[in-house]
């Protein structure tokens, strides 16, 4: 706890005012959310007669009924159940490829010495640094070329650039580690491969998982990407903005909020489950420089 | 493994070698996409700024400085494409002068610890986690101008004052549309720069802190001597990040504001342009122009920004 007795009586004043400006600020954040799942409950019929009156009985039926929206594509007619399986598809495996990819480009570059090393972490840097807009008319040109264009490996290229935040996390973390390890399993005969694979990934293991979670919210909330290279899979992201206004265009607002609080229970339970972690890695110390 | 792990078991050349094919294959696929998707790519932006789609030819043709003709002839003669310059400028001092100070202030009294600062830290993370999607619809759900609950309250309170209160339609037209796409940045804004900022004050040593309050300096004074220097190179970068939204704003008025298009933004513009496949060369020359425009002064603003505190270690 920290020392209370110092404050005098204006600065108690002022941070009970503080406090009353920041539960009203919660409450903004917290308020949309419960309005949805108390109506969610409702008949359209009850929310119609009144939006503040709670439900009249407790039945999950909005919930079932979302199930008979669909999202027609080229490809196929899609419920919420199939855009949430591909969301979770694309999710662990852009997760997964992106976490190894980085930590391996994060291990040689910190702990290797070789021609160019120092170059490459420049350019990385920079990129991070620089915000370069305009050029999504020439990766769409590039993604048609490859024939990558409305294809799940496309999105898959896509999002395993290695050279991101968690390259830069990786690298800080490698070259940290002490050599002592590693050296002596090369004395022990061990390849470069058998080092990183049996010695450093199993060290690295929590800072990865820490990283892979942040990079996944990322990832399954991402909207732009999919919505322009994977037009015929609609992501959860992407297909309950489609489903909640056909929804709302046939008047149908007690499934468009049972669909909201369906898009946010994964999302809220990875949370919830990994909240120390997220809390602490999100902003990796306040994005220092 | 930098110095002394050729080890004397086999000679030093086949371990270089092994090494090398180590390194190489680790980095194979990481170097190829990034030259690939960062380096090609942006090569192909400058490109492309002198073509132009030829439909009886199905391609790509040079078709010299038209594209910058047409910039240049749009921003001058073309309203809409002034808007939607300027609907993105003011992104700017929405972010970096409304959002950062207030989240300033609120991450400094959250790390006071008010009463159920933990609670408020976990309430405020949902921005951060939470699609954007979805909090563009609760939101714009909210003020919805048949159903939404705002339209009572606002009844019910100016309904004190004035019997014949009528509701404004929030987001039926502009400049009010606008406004309110302002007013959602800083409802989920704050939130999101708030975690960045009691991140960076939780590292501040809590001697410093302990000192200053033996000293019995006020809080303003601590905010302004203690926590905003040693916070400052977190400050500098929101700052930043606010400025390069200017560019990046593209979600708010694509979900908000659907239907409108005078909430039009740079990004938004490109965005739109790609998904429809139409006018990329055009578009690709509007955003290069406008980064080329925007880059010196975002790295001018970052460097003078940067120097007004020694940055210190601890």
């Amino acid at each position: 706890m920290r020392a209370h007795r110092f404050y005098s009586t204006p600065a108690k004043v002022a941070l009970w005012v503080i406090f009353g400006l920041f539960s009203i600020y919660a409450f903004t954040l917290i308020f949309p959310f419960a309005w949805m799942l108390v109506n969610s409950f409702k008949t359209n019929q009850e929310f119609f007669t009144n939006i503040w009156a709670l439900p009249q009985s407790f039945s999950f039926r909005n919930y079932v009924n979302v199930l008979n929206y669909n999202m027609n594509t080229a490809v196929g007619s899609f419920n919420i159940v199939h855009m949430f399986l591909l969301s979770v598809l694309i999710t662990l495996a852009a997760t997964v490829i992106n976490t190894m990819l980085s930590a391996m480009a994060a291990y040689v570059i910190a702990r290797y010495k070789f021609v160019g090393r120092s170059l490459l972490y420049s350019v990385a840097l920079f990129t991070l640094i620089m915000p370069i807009v305009g050029t999504l008319p020439a990766q769409f040109r590039l993604m048609q070329n490859l024939n990558l264009y409305n294809t799940i490996p496309g999105i898959l290229v896509l999002y395993s650039g290695s050279f991101g935040f968690t390259f830069f996390i990786m690298h800080g973390y490698f070259k940290n580690i002490s050599p002592t390890y590693a050296e002596a399993a090369f004395v022990d005969g061990a390849s470069d491969f058998q080092v990183f694979i049996k010695i450093m990934l199993p060290m690295a293991k929590p800072i990865m998982i820490s990283l892979a979670i942040i990079y996944g919210i990322g990832i399954w909330n991402d909207y732009i990407t999919p919505s322009i290279y994977l037009k015929n899979y609609p992501t959860l992201a992407v297909g309950i903005r489609y489903l909640t206004q056909t929804m709302v265009s046939q008047g149908a607002y007690a499934e468009m909020f049972a669909t909201m609080i369906i898009s946010i229970i994964p999302i809220l339970g990875v949370f919830i489950a990994f909240r120390n972690t997220i809390m602490e890695n999100m902003v990796a110390g306040g994005l220092k420089g | 493994m930098e110095k002394g792990i050729e080890t004397k078991k086999k000679t030093p050349l086949k371990k270089k070698t092994k090494q090398r094919i180590f390194i190489i294959l680790m980095l194979a696929y990481p170097v190829l996409q990034f030259i690939l998707f960062f380096g090609y790519v942006n090569f192909d932006t400058i490109l492309l700024t002198f073509q132009k789609f030829s439909w009886s030819e199905g391609k790509y043709i040079y078709s010299g400085f038209d594209n910058y003709g047409m910039f240049f002839d749009r921003v001058f003669n073309d309203p809409w494409t002034r808007r939607t310059i300027i609907n993105s400028l003011f992104y700017m001092p929405v972010n970096s002068l409304i959002i950062l100070p207030l989240s300033m202030a609120f991450s400094y009294f959250l790390f006071k610890k008010v009463p159920l600062s933990g609670f408020f830290r976990v309430v405020y993370f949902l921005p951060s986690i939470l699609p954007i999607v979805v909090m563009t619809m609760a939101f714009s759900f909210t003020f919805d101008s048949n159903l939404g609950p705002v339209n009572d309250i606002y009844k019910w309170f100016f309904g004190m004052f004035d019997s014949n209160v009528i509701v404004p339609s929030w987001f039926g037209s502009y400049p009010t549309n606008q406004i309110m796409i302002f007013v959602y940045g800083i409802w989920v804004g704050l939130g999101f720069n708030i975690i960045l900022m009691t991140a960076a004050i939780a590292r501040i040593p809590e001697e410093l802190m302990e000192y200053g309050q033996l000293e019995g300096i006020g809080f303003f004074r601590e905010f302004r001597t203690i926590v905003v220097p040693l916070i400052w190179p977190t400050v500098v970068t929101t700052f930043v990040l606010g400025m390069t939204s200017v560019f990046t704003a593209l979600l708010q008025p694509l979900f908000l504001t659907p239907t409108s298009p005078d909430t039009n933004t740079i990004a938004l513009a490109i965005y739109n342009s790609v998904l429809q496949n139409e006018n990329i060369a055009y578009m690709a020359t509007f955003g290069l122009i406008l980064s080329l425009i925007g880059l010196p002064i975002i790295l001018l603003t970052r460097n003078t920004l940067s120097k007004f505190y020694a940055e210190v270690d601890y």
